[in-house]
């Protein structure tokens, strides 16, 4: 009798962690949930409910003394037939290399790879060199690996312009600033895939003389 | 591409049909950084709560100067439950696609849904698009 009300005791205690076990998972699963559900449905309430707009798509970029690459580094995907953003530089886009080769080496402000391309393959890019005291825009292209550049326009420094590159099914049309189109040939390449945005790039052959800063505002 | 990508929604239908308890059609609202989309989905959730299906949105107000093309975006979506409990779905949400027709866009995000009845359920979705975060709200209806 005294074995059978131990034995059922032991039962019972372990019985009781069993239970006490899976409550603390629960608890554990629980609290997970509760916390991602809180994260989530604030962040939600303040995206869509906002009065203001919830992001202001304008990034600064840099590219410090000595490099080529400007930061931050970006990976995005275009997801429509036109580029367009708005593009601001400032007096850091002024310099002299005391040498006219490398001072119409081009700078690149922003484009895309063409479809599944790499950027040397196909792609279409603004780019800007300070040349003859302005700030002088161009349209700059990779075709079948082979490059092709063509005079847009000049800006102005400490103002925002506005750049459009469009794909048709044989150019890629460039404006600045709802001007006259420069159209420049597109490869035969394919149409589906992905289509990578390039970001700000200094040179060329010469590396950045001093940072150099480019506000750009993205429009989706 | 577009055979293959067929060819992969018909093989996502007929895995989940093999395996799926339940038919969801989805009504959705998504905000991102360039508006408001709507759209929908067909999906089949198997018994483990993985959802397969197709979706459909686009611009809920198509802009001026974007008359010429509705800003769609269409593809594959998946659920992947992370954790659940029985009024609450936490998941891991995959979205891929077809934006306007060429474009290739792949969409990750987290989900949370929350059975209202046996039938209805209302989730709550935030991922990534075009680099900034969006947020999606849905209305599910189990057939």
């Amino acid at each position: 009798m005294l074995n059978f009300k131990s034995a059922f005791m032991k039962e019972e205690i372990a019985t009781d962690r069993d239970y006490s076990k899976r409550i603390t998972q629960q608890l554990g699963i629980g609290s997970i949930l509760i916390i991602a559900n809180i994260v989530i449905w604030i962040m939600m309430a303040l995206l869509i409910f906002g009065c203001e707009p919830a992001i202001e798509p304008t990034r600064q970029f840099i590219t410090y003394k000595g490099d080529h690459y400007s930061w931050p580094r970006l990976t995005e995907s275009l997801q429509s037939n036109t580029l367009t953003f708005d593009a601001r530089f400032n007096e850091t886009a002024i310099y002299d290399f005391g040498d006219l080769a490398l001072q119409s080496d081009k700078n690149k402000l922003m484009g895309l790879c063409d479809c599944n391309s790499t950027v040397h393959q196909n792609s279409a890019r603004f780019a800007w060199q300070w040349f003859n005291n302005r700030l002088e825009i161009y349209g700059y292209t990779y075709v079948n690996g082979e490059r092709q550049e063509q005079f847009v326009g000049v800006v102005n420094v400490g103002e925002f312009n506005h750049y459009e590159i469009s794909l048709t099914d044989s150019h890629y049309v460039f404006r600045l600033n709802g001007e006259e189109p420069v159209y420049m040939q597109r490869g035969k390449g394919c149409r589906t895939g992905m289509y990578l945005k390039l970001w700000p790039y200094f040179g060329g052959h010469v590396p950045a003389p001093h940072d150099v800063l480019i506000d750009i505002k993205s429009n989706y | 591409m577009k055979k293959s990508l067929i060819a992969a929604l018909i093989l996502c239908a007929a895995m989940g049909v093999a395996h799926s308890q339940q038919v969801v059609v989805t009504a959705s609202g998504e905000k991102t950084v360039s508006g408001w989309q709507y759209g929908g989905a067909l999906s089949f959730r198997t018994k483990n709560q993985w959802n397969f299906g197709g979706f459909y949105q686009q611009d809920f107000l198509t802009k001026p100067e974007k008359d010429s093309q509705p800003n769609n975006f269409y593809g594959l979506t998946m659920n992947i439950p992370v954790a659940k409990c029985e009024k609450l779905v936490f998941c891991f949400n995959t979205r891929l696609g077809l934006a306007n027709r060429h474009f290739i866009v792949l969409v990750p995000g987290l989900e949370t849904e929350v059975n209202l009845s046996e039938r209805f359920s209302f989730s709550a979705l935030m991922s990534v698009r075009m680099s900034y975060p969006s947020a999606a709200l849905k209305l599910n209806v189990k057939l």
